[in-house]
């Protein structure tokens, strides 16, 4: 019994011996590997395209909420109570540097469109517009007009007897091939001159008022119009 | 030690021996590795390329690359190149030198509105060679592909910060949103047909092949590495085994997280083509930059 323990001792110092031995070999072995396999790699890179961020609402937006373009209407537009009607709206997005604001409409009432810069604010100034929310709690909010109304370029609008309809030079973009269609069912395409400033690096909103004004002009209370409004991401650099 | 091994019952020598015998492996580790790195120390020495040609070395073979100014005018990418090197990826510009890592551009041969941004519907090139060292030239080289990514993140004062992509769920995506082969024919991706799909691995038998025969490298063996970014999903389903080989389809059905970012799709097709497109979305919203690492084994 004495003589196994005494093996057993033996055995054991030794194994520890080697154990050591083992430990710091195998450390050795494991970061020469880490070092070496570290160092055979090449990396290929290419850079990848960001899908746009870039929308339009109705007034106010906050955090992730933002009020649905939908909730941009005309409704009871009275031409005798005052010349123009203002709406607010608003073009917000992530990493767009630049863009430009689209107007594409019709011209049955002969309304003349432009758009303004707006600030906000909650409390209420003269002119302001007047937008109320649609979350659970609404809350109220004033946009002033900034600024004279924001330059653009019409792509196809023609003057025909002191009236403003499109030219031929958009139809087959819009219609195709199909020719049978009023003079003032042709869009007249809009865009502002200078791209608009987003954020390249970030989220933004900025603030628009879009004015409807009659222009003292002969209005036909049946007549409808249809408005589309855009944004569009615009390249500076490449002015394209 | 005769003695003493003699005093020891047989499971106590069984231990002895196997402790003895993980000792002489790890030292037998050493010893390779040391060479091995010897080796690449010496390969500094020695080896310079002409231009702008750059490599890797390993005891067999170097891997030689040619960086190109591709992107060098594209948003952000002074930082990301800084962000490389502090990975340790070399993206020196006109580096002759044997370095331990090295990042290059991938070609993307689609131009969208004059850029060549990566995104749905990319297709192009990896290009790189292989230069056996003496006697190595009937060594069969072992790679593994991995996919990474980068990210640009800001502050609130908008400074830069590129942060490497860890989120599992985008990693991957990239795994089968970016596909990778072997061979390529036809003239655009309407007409390409691809041979050799790769997904974490491939091998090249130098001896299986000739060296190529541009000037300065007729003693490489060239490697040119398909991929492409397919535009749809149907666009992959449709065309399996003419466009696309059968491997394909066998890896979308072993690997649909890689597709769909979920491995509960279920069968519908159309949920399938969603998925796919919302994987293309989750990418282009978490990843600036890709990266193909190329692991010589």
């Amino acid at each position: 019994m004495r003589t196994d323990g005494k093996k057993k001792n033996r055995l054991t110092i030794t194994a520890h011996v080697l154990t050591l031995c083992l430990l710091v070999l195998s450390v050795a072995g494991a970061s020469t590997f880490a070092w070496f396999s570290s160092r055979k790699s090449v990396g290929s890179y290419a850079p990848i395209s960001s899908p746009e961020a870039l929308y339009i609402g109705a007034g106010h937006i906050e955090n992730d909420t933002f009020e649905d373009i939908r909730y941009m209407y005309f409704d009871g537009m009275d031409v005798k109570k005052a010349d123009h009607v203002d709406k607010v709206f608003c073009v917000y997005g992530t990493g767009i540097g630049n863009y430009k604001i689209q107007l594409a409409f019709t011209t049955n009432n002969q309304f003349i469109y432009s758009i303004y810069h707006a600030s906000e604010s909650s409390v209420e100034s003269e002119g302001a517009v007047k937008y109320v929310t649609h979350q659970t709690t609404p809350q109220t909010f004033y946009y002033s007009v900034s600024g004279e109304a924001i330059a653009g370029t019409f792509l196809n609008k023609q003057e025909v007897e002191g009236e403003s309809i499109a030219n031929a030079e958009n139809h087959t973009d819009t219609y195709g091939s199909y020719a049978n269609v009023n003079k003032y069912a042709e869009p007249i395409y809009w865009q502002t001159s200078v791209a608009e400033t987003g954020r390249a690096r970030g989220a933004f909103v900025n603030y628009y008022i879009l004015r409807v004004s009659y222009n003292g002009k002969e209005v036909n209370d049946r007549e409808t119009d249809v408005l589309c409004l855009a944004a569009k991401t615009f390249n500076i650099h490449a002015q394209s | 030690m005769k003695g003493f091994w003699k005093e020891l019952d047989g499971k106590q020598r069984k231990e002895l021996r196997t402790r003895l015998f993980y000792a002489v492996l790890s030292g037998l580790m050493l010893v390779v590795f040391g060479t091995i790195s010897f080796a690449w120390f010496a390969s500094n020495r020695g080896v310079n390329q002409s231009g702008m040609d750059i490599a890797i070395s390993t005891e067999s073979i170097d891997i030689v690359v040619v960086r190109t100014s591709y992107y060098d005018a594209y948003d952000n990418m002074t930082e990301f190149k800084t962000k490389l090197g502090e990975a340790e990826y070399s993206t020196t510009e006109n580096d002759t030198d044997v370095e331990p890592r090295i990042a290059y551009e991938m070609v993307n041969e689609s131009v969208v509105d004059g850029m060549r941004y990566l995104q749905p519907g990319s297709y192009g090139t990896v290009t790189f060679y292989i230069r056996p060292k003496a006697n190595k030239d009937n060594t069969v080289v072992n790679f593994v592909l991995e996919r990474g990514g980068f990210s640009n993140e800001y502050d609130e004062h908008d400074n830069l910060e590129i942060t490497e992509v860890d989120s599992s769920a985008v990693l991957d995506l990239l795994k089968g949103h970016l596909l990778f082969f072997t061979g390529r024919t036809g003239a655009d991706y309407e007409h390409f047909v691809y041979t050799g799909f790769l997904t974490d691995r491939f091998s090249y038998d130098m001896g299986a092949h000739d060296k190529c025969g541009e000037v300065g490298r007729t003693d490489c063996y060239k490697v040119v590495l398909y991929w492409e970014w397919p535009l749809k999903y149907y666009d992959i389903t449709d065309n399996i085994s003419t466009k696309y080989p059968a491997a394909v389809e066998d890896y979308i059905a072993a690997n649909p997280t890689f597709f769909f970012g979920t491995s509960e799709i279920g069968d519908s097709e159309e949920a399938k083509s969603d998925a796919f497109d919302d994987g293309d979305q989750t990418i282009g919203d978490n990843t600036d930059y890709f990266v193909l690492y190329i692991k010589v084994k």
